[in-house]
């Protein structure tokens, strides 16, 4: 989708969708949206919808700030301690690498 | 108990790479662990450097990467070379109860316990003469002088590569391949096993009562060394093996030649052959679980009155353990001295004690005959045996381990790749017969004393002192075969015989136990050849004769051009494999009760050997690098950036000899003239559009890259005459007006840009 080619309208119908949609455990869906919409939020000449855009943006912004740092602290902790979590870690672990504890 | 069987070789996942560093003397080690500089190391040793210290100093200093044992087969043996530990087996059996191995005195006391150890580093094994030469020439070429600079040029090393893929020890490593995860399943390790091999002397029929006695014989099946596919085990276990064969065999052609082999008997004789007894009695301690359970030897079924009653520990009158045989002992006066070693509690038993005695006496009346003496050992310490798990279950059991040595191994190589036919004065007679002192004699005269005084045991209507027994010299000879199969080759007549092959792997027998689910070869051969020697031929075609009581087999013992025939048999396997991991649930892991010895899977081991370059060189080869790959982003950058400067040659703009209208077009078709060879003639060649957006309208005249037919980047010689676009859009051809003439050839219609 080319957003040069779109109506401003349409850019805020999507810009809304892709924030509430990130609700849904989604980060990357507001990481998506933070950088795709930044040029329409804050270098384009001002247009009616604009205002709203940069509000989503905005908040789709804080949310992936927000996940990056909730999941790379929970990794950080993860991979440190798997190996002494011992059979607990073992369980919520999608794959198990091998040769290493 | 729960060690992962990570004795051998564990590298990391692209392999370990070494400089080589061969420790002959004690300098060479110092040197190694003092002054070297170029670390890590592959320290190259021969098997007299191959010690406790050695070894541990170098996973101390670090340094070291990996070791290569070098084990030239015509050098000289080192005196004592055993990597197990000093109490072989030392938590488990009756060690559960009390202390079996004195510390002071251990059984194995040149046992260095190397195997034991988890190193951190791979330690390969190898013989191949061609291969240790190469070695020590590049070592000798390139790594041996100037040692102090080493440095400062390139050196020759190794890389090892044995990735294994369990980590931590057995019970993580179960519960991670028994675990389904989401996205991938896959195995770390395999719990060691195999299978136990059974016979009884008479058919045990389906309505025995339940109160028949057993005595069993029984040997070890398995030995094990620190290195894959290299075991074996001559003396322990292949002397016992041999000697239970031979004893069943005789005691098979007593009990025929008596012709009471189909009545009813209150006295069976159960042979058993326990597999993984090297790895905490795991063969062992799995009958014991079995008969506990009244699943030995099978599982009953639910027709269970089609089944001969299970067999349970209180079944067992005596239990006889062939250990280590040899004629390594001292030998006085044409007499050769064998202990029968006896668990001392169990001498309590006044009818126990009773027993043993008895069947020593006996033991020790037939033996005169041949010049052999078995004498009595009662103590506190209990050789490792098979026997143990069954006493360690219950203390009732009047048993007895027959062995060459009395309160220390004779064997200096036990369970090491040394403890092979030499270890064992062994030597191939071919068909000759054996001198009187060779092992092949002693393990005939052993195995016809033994069979002799189990038949008087079994069926003790009468003292039978004219037994009807061959002499003991064609036994002798069939046991010079035995051994030849186990020592020297598979590929050997009598287990081409109990296979019915002509050919077998041609190789020693190695007698690893293996892993779970995968029989190695050594237990098939060994239960068939049971099979083969007891030999009881019936009368059956080779269709009929498939089911469990009876073997298709060869009837001459060279296996060769022989029609087979049917051999009716009691011969069975039974599994050997450690309850602890599939059969009890929720198993206490940390109780040491039963074997939990793992292998890990692991990718096929492989080493090369290489020349590192030094570290100037290797830094400047990397810096070379660096730099070449900046220099070509640079040349990419400025090329693209002025390319129309510099491929301006081949560019051609077009005329505008029409009034052709605007076309968004992305072919143009373009009649060409090669002036090629001194000929020249016409062909359509396509120009694509170069410089130019897809979506824009094009023009003639503007820009198109045009390569030539013969020689995609020569565009000189090509000169256009005339120019047809196609027009995409609306799916036609327009030619231009000139190009309906044949020698039309005129001027060309370009000029170079």
């Amino acid at each position: 989708m080319d957003l040069s080619k779109m109506k401003n309208d349409r850019k805020l119908y999507l810009c809304r969708w892709y924030y509430r949609a990130g609700f849904a455990f989604l980060p990357f869906l507001w990481c998506v949206n933070s950088i795709w919409f930044f040029t329409e939020a804050f270098r384009k000449p001002p247009y009616d919808e604009q205002k709203e855009i940069k509000k989503y943006v905005i908040l789709s912004g804080i949310g992936t700030i927000i996940w990056t740092a909730v999941l790379i602290t929970w990794i950080t902790i993860f991979q440190l301690h798997r190996a002494e979590w011992g059979e607990i870690a073992d369980q919520i672990s999608f794959i198990i690498p091998t040769g290493i504890p | 108990m729960a060690i992962i069987d990570q004795h051998l070789l564990h590298s990391h996942r692209s392999g370990n790479v070494g400089v080589i560093h061969c420790i002959e003397t004690e300098t060479d080690l110092d040197w190694l662990l003092d002054n070297a500089t170029a670390e890590p190391y592959m320290a190259v040793i021969q098997p007299h450097m191959f010690t406790r210290e050695v070894m541990l100093a170098l996973k101390a200093s670090g340094k070291v990467n990996g070791v290569v044992l070098i084990n030239n087969r015509s050098a000289e043996r080192p005196q004592y070379f055993s990597h197990e530990d000093t109490c072989p087996n030392r938590y488990s059996g009756l060690s559960n109860v009390e202390q079996t191995c004195n510390i002071s005195k251990p059984w194995n006391p040149h046992g260095t316990g190397l195997m034991l150890i988890d190193w951190g580093f791979p330690i390969f094994h190898i013989e191949h003469e061609d291969t240790i030469s190469k070695l020590y020439e590049c070592y000798q070429k390139y790594n041996a002088h100037n040692k102090d600079e080493q440095l400062d040029r390139s050196l020759c090393a190794l890389e090892m590569n044995s990735f294994m893929s369990a980590a931590v020890d057995s019970e993580t490593c179960i519960r991670r391949s028994s675990t389904p995860t989401i996205l991938n399943r896959i195995r770390y390790c395999d719990p060691l096993g195999g299978s136990n091999i059974w016979s009884t002397l008479y058919p045990r029929f389906k309505a025995e009562e339940t109160n028949r006695t057993v005595v069993v014989v029984a040997a070890r099946l398995d030995g094990t060394s620190m290195f894959d596919g290299l075991v074996p085990g001559a003396m322990s276990p292949v002397s016992g093996i041999v000697t239970l064969l031979m004893t069943a065999k005789i005691l098979a052609s007593i009990a025929q030649n008596a012709s009471d082999v189909d009545v009813h008997h209150d006295n069976n004789v159960l042979f058993l052959l326990l597999n993984g007894e090297a790895y905490d009695y795991i063969g062992s301690s799995r009958v014991v679980w079995d008969m506990k359970n009244g699943m030995f030897p099978m599982k009953p079924s639910s027709s269970a009155t089609q089944e001969p009653p299970p067999l349970y520990l209180h079944n067992i009158a005596l239990f006889v353990e062939l250990g280590q045989i040899s004629t390594l002992g001292e030998k006085r006066a044409n007499e050769t001295t064998l202990y029968f070693h006896q668990h001392y509690p169990t001498s309590n038993n006044i009818l126990n004690r009773y027993r043993m005695e008895k069947f020593v006496e006996n033991m020790n009346r037939y033996g005169e005959l041949v010049g052999l003496k078995f004498s009595v050992i009662n103590d506190k310490s209990f050789p490792p045996a098979s026997l143990q798990s069954f006493l360690a279950a219950s203390s009732d059991i009047s048993g007895m381990v027959l062995a060459d040595h009395e309160s220390q191994y004779l064997n200096t190589y036990y369970h090491s790749i040394m403890d092979d036919g030499q270890a064992l004065n062994y030597s191939y007679q071919n068909g000759s017969k054996p001198s009187t002192d060779s092992i092949q004699k002693l393990v005939a005269n052993l195995a016809r004393t033994l069979a002799q005084t189990l038949y008087f045991y079994v069926d003790s209507t009468g003292l039978r002192d004219e037994l009807d027994v061959p002499e003991p010299d064609t036994y002798a000879e069939l046991v010079d075969e035995l051994f030849h199969c186990y020592l020297d080759s598979m590929d050997c007549p009598v287990f081409r015989a109990a296979t019915n092959k002509t050919n077998l792997q041609n190789k020693p027998a190695s007698l690893y136990v293996g892993v779970n689910g995968w029989n190695s070869p050594i237990t098939t051969l060994t239960g068939l050849t049971l099979a083969l020697l007891v030999n009881q031929t019936v009368n059956r075609t080779e269709k009929n004769c498939h089911s469990d009581e009876y073997i298709w087999m060869s009837n001459s013992l060279d296996g060769s051009n022989s029609s087979g025939v049917c051999i009716k048999t009691t011969m069975n396997f039974s599994k050997a494999m450690s309850p602890a991991f599939y059969d009890i649930p929720d198993y206490d892991w940390s109780s040491g009760k039963y074997s939990t010895w793992t292998e890990s899977i692991w990718r096929e081991f492989t080493v090369r050997m290489f020349l590192k370059p030094s570290r100037s060189h290797e830094t400047l080869t990397f810096s070379l690098g660096v730099v070449v790959l900046s220099l070509s982003f640079l040349i990419v950058y400025f090329a693209n950036s002025r390319s129309d400067i510099l491929f301006g040659s081949t560019l051609f703009k077009l005329e505008k000899n029409s009034k052709q209208p605007v076309y968004t077009s992305v072919k143009y078709w373009v009649r060409l003239l090669e002036e090629a060879g001194g000929g020249s003639y016409v062909r359509d060649g396509v120009a694509v559009s170069a410089g130019l957006h897809s979506d824009k309208a094009v023009q003639l005249g503007d820009t198109v890259f045009l390569p030539s037919h013969s020689q995609p980047q020569v565009y000189s010689t090509v000169s256009v005459e005339c120019v047809k676009v196609q027009c995409q859009q609306q799916k036609r051809n327009i030619l231009c007006p000139s190009l309906g003439s044949s020698d039309g050839l005129g001027a060309p219609k370009y000029s170079e840009s």
